[in-house]
């Protein structure tokens, strides 16, 4: 890991828990750490997108966003992004809309997924997958974030999973030109959590060189993994909940992609991880 | 409370062409169930509270439904197996002594339908090393190891119901997809398959 980097994750811990402190980030004057990470995306001209599924007022049952969702238990057919990059996510299939829990979606496991189609990743270095929630029930290894040409192609992709069996890890993926870097961090995911992984794509040597996770706000010590290259991002499906055969059981608060052409300051991160935190919370 | 409901493989496609008209979307039964062929023999879903699509999914023949409040994988997998059939996303993981008759998810996330009991400590090589004992599950729409059908039964068809499309495989390092209804041949350049980059 590079000095720079090392500095980067021995700051943010104190600095997320000043932010997570009481009557910070949420009014008193201060942005709201929706907002801050809005200007992120602004500031870095980060591509991407940020669905806070906690805001009703993102939330619509149909794919056109003329139907609010109103009531515990309505699905929801759209979450719009809050990055300013216009990237909502939609389900059109009546089977496959998770519904509104009051402070966030329930994936049922058996297909509830929203995707953004043609979301356009190309020519970043760096990428931050951001998540908040809760596996529930289910022997599968979920799917809570994926990003591929089609769930059968590989190569150039990123996955974040809950995995089955126990359900006491994440599993952080990469898939690289020739293997897979992955990364499994033994973190409850049965209980409501946030997780923060960044990927360096341009280093590619090795899964501890390439991968920083924090989870609940504190940094993880990454495993060591194979040699790979994640290789480049591209124009891609991006899916929550379900790669069409993988699918999650729980709930989902908040989901993120930043991706950029160099690493965020570490306020900036700090500032993510927060927001994160604050979907857990 | 929220509804689930399965319906047999061959009336996948019609069931979701029906629902697809109400304007409730394409593809709602999504959820592959298996047969001790290894083929999927039934489709499921399960919806939240959606009144005018829950209406419409019971007035399809031949569906069993069952609605009711608590866990959807629980419930959605009772259905299943009531029917005789199983989940392979639920499927239990690839370990111990297995069970004739169930279906196993292997490390790489491959599913195996168990034809004789064994253990996998005895027997610790690569499930395919024991066609005898464990057989493959196909899955609609992906890439995975052809097997020589027995016959029709379990032949690579031109219409996969859960994708609309031809089925695929993979053999000899290269994708393939099936260019003929219910196809036993070995996979090759020619008139049968065609070769996906």
């Amino acid at each position: 890991m590079s000095l720079t980097r090392s500095i980067t994750r021995a700051l943010t811990q104190p600095l997320t828990r000043r932010l997570t402190a009481p009557g910070i980030g949420g009014g008193g004057g201060s942005p709201s750490l929706t907002t801050q990470v809005t200007a992120i995306f602004a500031a870095t001209s980060a591509k991407g997108y940020m669905l806070n599924v906690q805001d009703i007022a993102t939330l619509s049952q149909d794919t056109a966003g003329a139907t609010p969702v109103v009531n515990v238990s309505d699905v929801i057919g759209r979450i719009a992004d809050l990055s300013g990059n216009g990237n909502h996510f939609t389900q059109a299939t009546a089977a496959n809309k998770p519904a509104w829990n009051g402070n966030g979606a329930d994936f049922d496991g058996a297909g509830d997924a929203l995707t953004r189609a043609a979301l356009d990743l190309s020519g970043c270095s760096h990428v931050y997958v951001v998540f908040a929630g809760q596996k529930t029930t289910g022997n599968n290894n979920s799917v809570i974030m994926y990003h591929s040409a089609s769930p059968a192609t590989i190569d150039g992709a990123f996955s974040l999973s809950a995995n089955g069996g126990s359900l006491v890890n994440f599993q952080y993926a990469a898939r690289g030109i020739t293997s897979n870097a992955q990364a499994r961090i033994s973190q409850a995911s049965d209980v409501m959590a946030s997780t923060v992984a960044y990927w360096n794509l341009t280093v590619g040597v090795d899964t501890p060189t390439q991968l920083d996770v924090w989870v609940n706000g504190s940094a993880q010590t990454v495993p060591a993994g194979a040699n790979t290259g994640i290789g480049a991002l591209t124009t891609q499906t991006h899916y929550i909940g379900s790669n069409d055969s993988l699918h999650f059981s729980g709930k989902g608060r908040r989901y993120a992609v930043l991706a950029t052409t160099s690493a965020l300051t570490a306020p900036q991160l700090t500032t993510l991880i927060a927001w994160a935190e604050e979907g857990r919370i | 409370m929220s509804l689930c409901a399965i319906i047999p493989v061959a009336s996948l496609i019609g069931a979701n062409a029906a629902l697809e008209s109400l304007g409730h979307g394409p593809r709602n039964f999504s959820v592959p169930a298996f047969g001790a062929s290894g083929l999927a023999t039934h489709a499921a879903l399960h919806t939240w509270t959606q009144p005018a699509f829950i209406a419409a999914v019971k007035a399809i023949p031949g569906v069993v439904w069952q609605e009711g409040e608590g866990d959807p994988v629980a419930r959605t997998k009772s259905l299943i197996e009531a029917q005789g059939a199983q989940w392979g996303d639920q499927a239990t993981a690839y370990a111990g002594t297995l069970t004739a008759g169930k279906m196993y998810r292997y490390s790489d996330d491959s599913l195996w339908w168990c034809i004789q009991p064994y253990s996998t400590v005895t027997f610790s090589a690569h499930p395919s090393t024991y066609p005898a004992l464990i057989k493959r599950a196909r899955r609609s729409g992906a890439y995975e190891p052809w097997v020589q059908p027995l016959g029709a039964q379990d032949s690579y068809r031109l219409l996969d119901p859960f994708t609309g499309l031809p089925e695929v495989c993979r053999h000899l390092n290269k994708n393939w997809r099936t260019k003929v209804d219910n196809n036993v041949w070995e996979p090759a350049v020619g008139p049968l398959w065609a070769e996906v980059a």
